[in-house]
Order: structure tokens, then sequence, then C-alpha cells
């Protein structure tokens, strides 16, 4: 078995046993064997099996999916090792969108959540394109308008919470990222959208190797690079915002699941792609799992778990990055 | 045949090229010489389409250039621009293939005939023994070889390079411009950018000379290269001599 399938099997694996141990703990602690048999054949633990744990593991995976997957199209296409849809603003922008309708309107349900928080990705990322068409912008200074793009956004939000005091609960746990009481009716909405931009990106995969080469070089070799960058970029921003419309924003995760990823198994896309999106599967699964199980039942929100891995990494990638 | 006529761009109100009109000798070396910022550059972004050109239109066998889909023009027409990025780990033969790419389905994924025109430029280039090394591991004449072999593979009758040869040791100077003339016997059109002007007179039938923007003279070396020219384009005094071993046209600065 080569390297690389050894690393994809390896990582399988490794996602099979953290939905195991997530299967088995949690506020309260089940037997391999009753979790087996509930998976098969239902009974007593029913609900916290199949209702409560299992499509919770499924959302984690599908949104670490989509959040790795939309960081490797974003930095492929910006060529920028700090672009990541949440430092860029694009979540922020998700997010706020959703965040208003749920606050306005609490009762929208899952299926126009990712609607909502698509048309909220999409402004926030015309307002990045449109900033840098107005001025060329280095990858630190993109980075820069980035991360000016989100503490903006999430002041809005806090602005919101502030004046709906009473709805502030619920809509707080969701904006840091949260896997909380998230059943099947959230998988549904989810699905089609990654069922078709994760195959699409794996169809971009070779073009994005082709730009890699630089601009002039893709399109000197028949690449049409403009509806390249516009494609990667849409598809970059509905995989983010679709993933915030279920879990809100788990930062951190769209930034390193393609550097590690990277870091496995070098720079072509086709390569990056399927190991980027295990990391992140990995990583949103295994922040769920402990947020849930380090003070239960009280349940921290998975995205101050994979912050405290992302934010450090951030500044190691400021500090290693020359082109100020 | 590859025709410019009456070519102009500019940016930001400003004219870079002004109403060129160029015709570029088919299955010979041209040199595109001139002052920096005169546009040589640009008139070769141009040429490949990568920049959009005001006024005018660049054809190749009488078919303008612009109608041409991404593909079929990079199935005619090659560049290789100054300063390509090399992407971290990439080997030789990876970085070669993506010369294919215009050949590829939608897909993606390198035919028995596609392998062999990389197999066919490695070996003219002499990096077989490289074929699995990381690029970015490579000396600068090294790299520059991988670059020209994706060309190779490229396949194209018409070759641009930009600069080729900036930033190379004389040893691999010399090595690349044997190569352009490699290329060029197997039939090619190619068009470079060059600084030098005594290898742009050696190795090169047919000169372009720029100055702001407007052609001063385009013919052959000896036609057109003499301390005249040089005044008027470089602002140089030099005297013009017969190189010795190749029987042409070569400047001394007075």
């Amino acid at each position: 078995m080569s390297r690389y399938k050894q690393l994809l099997f390896g990582g399988a694996m490794l996602l099979l046993m953290l939905a195991g141990i997530s299967l088995i703990y949690g506020a309260q602690t089940l037997s391999i064997n009753t979790v087996l048999h509930t998976l098969w054949q239902g009974g007593e633990q029913d609900f916290i099996v199949n209702d409560y744990r299992l499509p919770r593991i499924l959302i984690a995976i599908l949104v670490g999916t989509g959040l790795a997957v939309s960081g490797v199209l974003t930095q492929g296409i910006i060529r920028n090792p700090l672009a990541s849809p949440d430092l860029m603003g694009i979540s922020g922008g998700a997010g706020l969108a959703a965040c208003t309708v749920l606050l306005v309107w609490p009762n929208i349900g899952s299926v126009w959540l990712p609607v909502v928080a698509l048309f909220g990705g999409f402004s926030a990322a015309l307002i990045i394109w449109l900033l840098s068409r107005w001025q060329q912008p280095s990858p630190a200074r993109l980075a820069l308008v980035g991360i000016a793009m989100s503490a903006f956004l999430s002041s809005c939000i806090n602005f919101l919470l502030v004046i709906h005091p009473i709805e502030v609960n619920s809509a707080m746990i969701w904006l840091t990222g949260s896997l909380w009481g998230r059943n099947w009716s959230y998988i549904w909405p989810l699905l089609p959208w990654l069922l078709t931009l994760v195959p699409f990106s794996f169809y971009l995969a070779w073009r994005l190797d082709l730009f890699a080469l630089g601009e002039e070089t893709a399109q000197a070799l028949g690449v049409d690079t403009q509806r390249l960058q516009i494609m990667a970029l849409l598809s970059a921003v509905a995989l983010a915002s679709v993933s915030v419309a279920v879990c809100g924003t788990i930062g951190f995760v769209g930034l390193l699941a393609p550097h590690l990823a990277r870091l496995l198994v070098g720079s072509r896309h086709q390569l990056v792609l399927p190991i980027a999106a295990l990391v992140g599967a990995l990583l949103v699964l295994s922040a769920d799992t402990l947020a849930r199980n380090l003070a239960p039942p009280l349940e921290l929100p998975a995205g101050v778990l994979t912050a405290i891995l992302g934010a450090p990494y951030f500044i190691f990638l400021l500090h290693r990055y020359k082109g100020w | 045949m590859l025709t410019i006529e009456n070519l102009t761009i500019g940016y930001a109100g400003v004219v870079i090229l002004d109403g060129l009109n160029i015709t570029i000798p088919q299955g010979k070396i041209t040199a595109l010489i001139g002052p920096n910022g005169c546009g040589k550059s640009t008139l070769l972004k141009t040429i490949s389409g990568s920049l959009k050109p005001t006024k005018g239109k660049v054809s190749l066998a009488g078919q303008d250039l612009s109608k041409l889909s991404h593909k079929t023009k990079a199935q005619l027409l090659s560049i290789l621009p100054q300063s390509p990025i090399t992407p971290e780990g990439i080997s030789v033969r990876q970085l070669v293939s993506c010369g294919r790419n215009p050949y590829l389905s939608h897909w993606g994924g390198l035919s028995q005939q596609d392998r062999d025109e990389v197999q066919a430029a490695l070996i003219e280039t002499g990096l077989c023994d490289l074929a699995d090394r990381a690029v970015d591991s490579l000396s600068g004449g090294q790299r520059q070889r991988v670059w020209i072999a994706m060309v190779l593979a490229q396949d194209t009758d018409y070759i641009l390079l930009d600069e080729p040869t900036t930033y190379l040791d004389l040893t691999y100077q010399v090595e690349l411009m044997e190569m352009m003339q490699k290329m060029n016997r197997r039939g090619k059109t190619l068009v470079v950018v060059l600084h030098d002007l005594n290898q742009a007179c050696r190795y090169c039938d047919h000169l372009i000379v720029m100055k702001k923007g407007a052609i001063i003279a385009q013919d052959e070396p000896h036609k057109v290269f003499n301390s005249q020219l040089l005044k008027e384009v470089f602002s140089l005094n030099a005297t013009i001599m017969m190189d010795p071993i190749a029987n042409k046209p070569m400047c001394i600065p007075l």
C-alpha cells in the first residue's frame, strides 16, 4: 500500500474510532455492546444513540469536511497561506445573516437557514472582493482586511444580541460554534450542498494545481483562470456558509485542515483534498466530543476548542510568513 | 505566420504600446530587444492573450487569436512567463506533465501519448535523471530547464519566452540558447525577450527593436544592428564588429 493510501486508511480508521468514542461517552456513558445493539436494533437507548449522538457525529463529519474543502479552495485560489473562510469574514457574514434571521424569525427551520447563511457569506465575499479590486492586496493585507471584516461582523452580531436579550442564549451558543441539539433534520439540508460541491472541488483540483504555477502560466497552459477563480470561490463560500448555517462559526478548521494536509501529502490538490477533508472531520468531531465530555452535562461550544488549537497556529503562520 | 496589426494597449490612461505592426517570421528565432520598460514583456503578454489590447489584433495563420478558446490557443502557442511560481515539493515530472494540460479531457488524467510526450521532453532537456526530484531542490539553471521542458511538452508551433536567461550563469545562458536553436531546428517558431544584445545577434535570426512602446526596427541582425541604432535606442556609444566565431554582428561599448 502506498504511503498515501496508508494515510487515507489510517485517517478513516481514526475517524471511525473517534465516532465510536463519541457514541459511547457523554453525559451518560454507555457500554460498547449497548451502542452496537442500539445501532442495529434500537431499544431503550435509541434516543441517545440514534437520535442524539449519531446525527451529531455525522454533522460534525460533514461540517468538518465542508470547512476543510472550503479552506483548500480558498487558499488555492488566493494563493495565500493565511486565507480561510473564517479569517476572511465569510463565516462571519454567513453568521450575521443567519443570526439576524434567527432573532427576528426564530422558527425559520433548518432548510432555510443555509440559504440565509449563503446570502450572508456571499455578501461578505463580495465586499472583500471589491476591497481587493480597489487595492491589490498582499497576502498579509488581505488577511488583515479579512480580520477587520470578521471583527466588524461580530460586533454587528453582538449589537443584535444586546438589543434582543431574550433570545441571546440560544443564538450565543450557536454563534460560538456548537453542535448542541443538532438532529437528523439538520443533516438533510446540508447533504445536497456537500454532495454537489465536494465532487465539484475535485473537478477543479488539477486546474488549481496549474493555477499554483502562477496566473500567467496557468493561462498559457489553456486554463480560463478567471472562470476557475470564480467557480472555486463560489464553491468555497457556499461550503463555508452552509456549514456555518448548521453549526455556527467553528473557527480555524478551514485554516488548519488544509495546512496539515499539505504538510502530510505535498501541494497537489487531488491529494490534498481528501486528506484535508479527513483532517477537518477529525478536528470538528474531536472538538465536539471533547466539548460534550469535559464538564458533563454542561456543554462547551466546539468552536472554543478549535480556537484553542487554531489561534496559536495562526500566530505561528504569521510569524513564519515573510512576505509583509 | 504570427502577425500583429495596429496593436495598442495601455493601463489607466497611459499608452504602453502604440499601434504596433509586427510580422513574426515562421520557423525562425525572433528576439525582442529594447531598454527596460520599453514594452517588451507587455507585447509578449498581449500576444499570448493574458493582456487584452485596447485596439488591434494578433492573428495566427490569419485567425484572430482572441476568438479562439483558451485550450485551442494553448495548443498553438505557449509562453513561459518571466517568473513562474514553483509550488513547494512538486516533482520535475509532475511539473513537465502540466504542459500536457491543453490536450487533456475535462477530468484530467494523462494518456499514454501524453506520458510519451513528457518523457520525450525530459530526454530533450536532459532531465531524465532528475525526473523524480523536487523542482525547488534544483539549481537555477536546472529549474529553468524544467520550465523549458514543460513548454516542450505543450508541443506548440509557437513558443514565447520572457527573459529566459535572467538570473542564470553564463554557462546556463549558453545552454539555454542552444536549446532554443535545437527547438527551432525541429520547426518551432520562437519569440524571446533578451537583455544581452550580443546573444540576441548570435543566436536569433530576427530582431525586433523597441523603444517606448514603438518598434524602431525589425529585420535580420546584420541589417539592423549598428552603432546608430544602439545610440538611438539605448543611448549607448558602441562600435560594431563581426563575431569571429559565429560571424554575426556584436557590439563593444566605447
